[in-house]
């Protein structure tokens, strides 16, 4: 007789054994051997998913979910199963793409194909005859930056499994894979090799036992080999196979509503010598009309703070400069160092317009300046000034956010030297149209300054 | 009655061979899977990406500097200014971000080609040793089109995770540097022109 081929053990009731205690162990056994069977087969059939869905033969792609921007609908630790393109059956025109607005599909990385994303589709486009697909994770704000090509789509979700891709995922990491796969390996090999040295010690026993008496019943002994490698099977398969995928995260950021306005007309201004004697704004805003024509920002030899602009007027008019800025000339940092020149400063016609920081008995300069301000102040590492005139336009524009073009601020007790203009202005944010002042004008006797305030500047 | 003994020696040899073939397919497949990680890492969270205006230093962050982030006028051929701005991984998911700059509502008034004409390049820097000084500067992106930004996005560089501060430090805050331009060659058919367009910065999640 063979009993059950898992019953560890084999008892016997002799005859005269308690009928009810044998009728509870039938049916024991009786329960037993049905968990075994339920548990076999719930084995099986969750093997042949994990087959069904881990083998791309069967046109399906298994992928754990590693972030979470696709919450609510799948969960970063979610394993999701996903249809390969070539599966769908899309109620859709091919012309118009295989997959539609709401799918959630799993797409390879232009730039790196191992890097699989899933999100959904929000919009479709064709360009060059190449459907496009915009997608977006469902818990980001703004939909991804590069859109899908087919070619790059591996397929669309068609079943989540929550929690299950954090228990494969442990799988393929070296503790897991040791905990879950190589140990319990290695346990089968174990006691599968304890179970056959018994067995061919049973062989040789029963051979004898069977000699002696012909209805010798063997005792079975443990069998956990084929059950385990069962339970090894999804683990085996999940590293095989699954794959990663990422519900990536972002976020925009906006700058919103820049404008850039270009001036009402592109001047070239030509000095002209015709003097005018009455000042007459101008209508319209001419760049450059007004030009920052020397700058002074080492200030002089014993007196770093002796700083000053020079402005020169371009136009055969004279221009009021009433309410007119100078930024990043005044002290402190930042966007807010403007200069303001006060009501009632009005620039001669050609002429120059001197803002200095110094009073002339202070300054080296030998001429007065048409306005003085103890705000003037700049950065000897360098900076952008840029003049405005009174309705905001941009006049013109000095240096770079960067080292001064030109100038000189030797160490010690060295005169100094200013950064000029040339002759023809030109585009004030490019060097080749400054110079380092050469020669002397309206400086005090005795300073050795290089600097020409309120006079023409050294050539070019 | 039959001897079953020797079926079961061979099911105990198939089970050990079995065993010994799912640990070499294993450990073929663990040390071949290219997406096999040390970390079992799973981000939850959320991406949060902060821009800010400032120059010298990064002021307040927010989602957005709104409108009108820059107002420029008067602009002439060649005109060329920086514009400086900051931005911030502020995510509550553990998470680096891959930045990528892009324009969007381009509108031209006049000459709609000044979008053509006038052109803008990204560089950003971050302090990479968290020592307070902007150490390392990515790539420049562009210099390309007003238009060019709108029909696609550039990459500017990359923030590392949250460090819990706004104060510019960290590779987690970038110093970006817009650099705007004109060419000193156009006429005036370009004047009394203007482009209005917003910038938008998105980070996503470094893979």
């Amino acid at each position: 007789m063979q009993t059950g081929r898992v019953a560890p053990v084999l008892i016997r009731f002799p005859p005269n054994c308690n009928q009810d205690l044998y009728q509870i162990f039938v049916k024991m056994k009786t329960f037993f051997k049905f968990v075994n069977y339920t548990l076999v087969t719930l084995l099986v059939i969750i093997a042949a998913i994990l087959t069904y869905v881990a083998i791309p033969i069967f046109g399906n792609k298994a992928l754990i979910v590693r972030s979470g921007s696709m919450e609510p609908t799948v969960k970063a630790g979610d394993l999701i199963v996903v249809n390969l393109a070539k599966g769908i059956n899309s109620p859709l025109p091919k012309d118009i793409g295989k997959y539609k607005e709401g799918d959630i599909i799993a797409f390879k990385g232009d730039k790196n194909a191992n890097v699989v994303t899933t999100h959904r589709v929000v919009s479709k486009r064709v360009t060059n005859s190449k459907i496009l697909y915009q997608t977006q994770g469902d818990a980001n704000n703004s939909p991804d930056t590069q859109l899908v090509s087919e070619d790059l789509i591996i397929g669309k979700s068609v079943l989540t499994i929550p929690k299950a891709g954090e228990l494969f995922a442990f799988a393929k990491t070296k503790q897991g894979f040791a905990l879950l796969v190589l140990i319990p390996a290695l346990l089968v090999i174990g006691i599968e090799s304890i179970n056959l040295v018994k067995e061919i010690i049973k062989i040789m026993r029963a051979r004898r036992m069977l000699l002696e008496d012909p209805q010798f019943e063997v005792e079975k002994g443990a069998l956990l080999g084929p059950i385990s490698l069962r339970v090894l099977f999804p683990f085996v398969l999940g590293i095989m196979f699954f794959h990663n995928s990422y519900a990536f995260f972002s976020d925009s950021a906006s700058s919103l509503t820049n404008t850039f306005i270009t001036a009402q007309i592109f001047s070239s201004p030509t000095p002209t010598p015709t003097p005018s004697p009455s000042p007459s704004p101008s209508p319209v805003v001419q760049v450059r009309s007004v030009v920052i024509n020397e700058i002074m920002w080492a200030g002089s030899q014993g007196n770093s703070a002796d700083e000053w602009i020079e402005l020169r007027n371009m136009t055969g008019n004279a221009i009021d400069l009433s309410s007119w800025v100078v930024e990043n000339l005044g002290e402190g940092s930042g966007p807010a160092r403007i200069i303001t020149i006060p009501l009632g400063h009005i620039i001669s016609a050609n002429g120059l317009f001197l803002i200095s920081n110094d009073i002339e008995s202070t300054s080296i300069i030998s001429v007065t300046p048409d306005f003085q301000t103890s705000g003037v102040s700049l950065q000897n590492n360098g900076e952008q000034l840029t003049l405005k005139n009174n309705l905001g336009n941009t006049i013109d524009i000095a240096n770079i956010n960067g080292a001064w073009f030109f100038g000189d601020d030797p160490p010690g007790q060295t005169p100094k030297k200013s950064m000029e203009r040339n002759s023809v202005p030109g585009d004030g944010t490019v060097s080749t149209n400054w110079h380092t002042a050469t020669t002397q004008t309206n400086i005090d006797v005795g300073a050795g300054e290089s600097a020409t305030p309120k006079a023409v500047n050294s050539a070019p | 009655m039959g001897f079953p003994l020797n079926s079961r020696i061979a099911l105990s040899i198939a089970s050990i061979a079995a065993a010994a073939a799912l640990i070499v397919g294993a450990t073929f497949a663990f040390f071949s899977d290219t997406s096999t990680s040390e970390e079992n890492t799973f981000s939850t969270g959320s991406a949060d990406l902060q821009i800010a205006p400032d120059e010298e230093s990064p002021g307040t962050y927010a989602n957005d500097i709104s409108a009108p982030a820059i107002n420029e006028t008067g602009l002439f051929p060649g005109f060329e200014k920086d514009y400086v701005f900051w931005l911030k991984n502020n995510s509550s998911a553990l998470i680096g971000l891959d930045l990528t700059a892009e324009f969007d509502n381009v509108v031209t008034i006049e000459n709609a080609d000044i979008a053509n004409q006038m052109t803008v390049a990204f560089t950003c820097r971050t302090d990479s040793d968290d020592d307070g000084t902007l150490d390392t500067t990515f790539p420049t992106s562009g210099p390309s089109s007003i238009n060019a930004w709108d029909a696609g996005s550039g990459v500017l560089g990359s923030l590392a995770p949250d460090d819990g501060d706004e104060d510019g430090s960290g590779p987690d805050e970038a110093e970006c540097t817009a650099h705007v331009a004109l060419p000193s060659s156009l006429d005036n058919t370009y004047a009394n022109s203007s482009v209005k367009f917003d910038g938008v910065f998105t980070g996503t999640q470094t893979p």
